[in-house]
């Protein structure tokens, strides 16, 4: 079975978005088929960090959930331009963002059984070794199935006291869930903090390991969500941090 | 054979109520074992008779047992496929309580 690896926060604004898209294309670089789903629903941004535009794809995530259509015409290759070695592959399964979707995408919860059945109809038909699902923030029914779901969690969080606080709340949920793995990611780090303090507070806070401490960076923040930031700074420090995060990742 | 931890699960499954399905909610206040349970079977997405046998180390019969009894429970149901596989039965609920009116304005 295909690896799940889940992207939450508790708070909005962390990075899930911006880790998730990036790390599924270094996986994709070095050999493996991912698909990446923007599980968003409320919020739903990943298309923009993998260069889409909502006139890119007619179907999403919603028609399927939603409107018995069916899941692989959803997807879209994005592979194109991010130097992916064979047979690695990146997929999307967009998610969308017309304001009648995000509405109805909040007054109701996903079907398990469908949710289900189309990830094991997506790793069939294209033959994946990785799928990422990128989450709304915070918990309610959705986030918590897919949480349930993901052999790895990846929570992220920033060096705030909101967001150490509602960690607390997702890492007992965690807990409380069995997962196989859960690692913590601290994102948005100011330079002057001692990382190596940080990581340790972290993992005797939560009792899960710390995967990564990503640096504030105005290089990331210059970006604005438009396009893969391992694409704009290939020799960046930061990319090679996420590169090796990657790896990580999967040796889980 | 059973063993102790199937026992304690028979126990815990036969504890419930009836319901009309699994929530998350539900699922994060069950006894432990009930809930490692039902985590497996969502995180494999679909689990076969004898995967059940082999995660609880108990013969067919015992297994299908604790499938008839989380099926009346409606804890899980069968996914349509060809193999015979069961999941969990997740109930449907609204996430948010909104009054019905405030929905109405984006309906078609």
């Amino acid at each position: 079975m295909q690896k799940l690896i889940t992207f939450h926060s508790f708070r909005r604004g962390a990075g899930k978005s911006t880790l998730a898209s990036n790390i599924a294309a270094l996986i994709a670089q070095s050999g493996l088929r991912v698909v990446v789903v923007d599980m968003d629903l409320q919020e739903p941004s990943l298309h923009l960090f993998l260069g889409l535009s909502n006139q890119d794809f007619t179907l999403t995530l919603n028609d399927y959930l939603w409107r018995s259509q069916p899941i692989l015409p959803a997807v879209v290759d994005v592979s194109v331009g991010l130097d992916v070695f064979n047979p690695g592959r990146l997929f999307l399964l967009p998610a969308s963002d017309h304001a009648k979707d995000i509405m109805e995408a909040l007054r109701s919860t996903v079907d398990f059984e469908r949710l289900s059945c189309g990830m094991n109809e997506l790793s069939d038909a294209l033959q994946t070794d990785v799928l990422i699902l990128d989450t709304c923030a915070g918990l309610n029914e959705n986030t918590l199935t897919t949480i349930a779901m993901a052999h790895t969690l990846v929570e992220i969080l920033r060096p705030l006291q909101q967001d150490y606080q509602g960690t607390g709340v997702t890492v007992e949920v965690a807990r409380n869930l069995q997962l196989p793995s859960v690692c913590l990611v601290l994102n948005d780090t100011p330079i002057s903090l001692d990382f190596a303090q940080a990581r340790q507070e972290l993992i005797d806070i939560y009792g899960f390991p710390v995967g990564e401490i990503f640096p504030h960076s105005d290089e990331f923040m210059s970006i604005a969500s438009t396009g893969l930031f391992i694409n704009h700074y290939p020799a960046h420090p930061i990319t090679h941090q996420l590169r090796e995060f990657s790896k990580r990742l999967l040796a889980e | 054979m059973s063993n102790k931890i199937y026992d304690e699960l028979i126990r815990e499954i036969e504890a419930l109520p009836e319901g009309e399905g699994l929530s998350m909610s539900d699922l994060l206040e069950y006894p432990e074992h009930l809930r490692n349970l039902l985590t497996w079977m969502m995180r494999d997405r679909g689990v076969e008779l004898e995967d059940i046998c082999s995660y609880l180390k108990v013969e067919e019969a015992h297994a299908n047992f604790m499938i008839g009894l989380l099926d009346k429970k409606n804890l899980i149901e069968e996914v349509k496929s060809e193999k015979e596989q069961y999941t969990v039965h997740m109930k449907l609920t609204h996430n948010y309580r909104v009054p019905k009116k405030i929905w109405q304005v984006f309906d078609p």
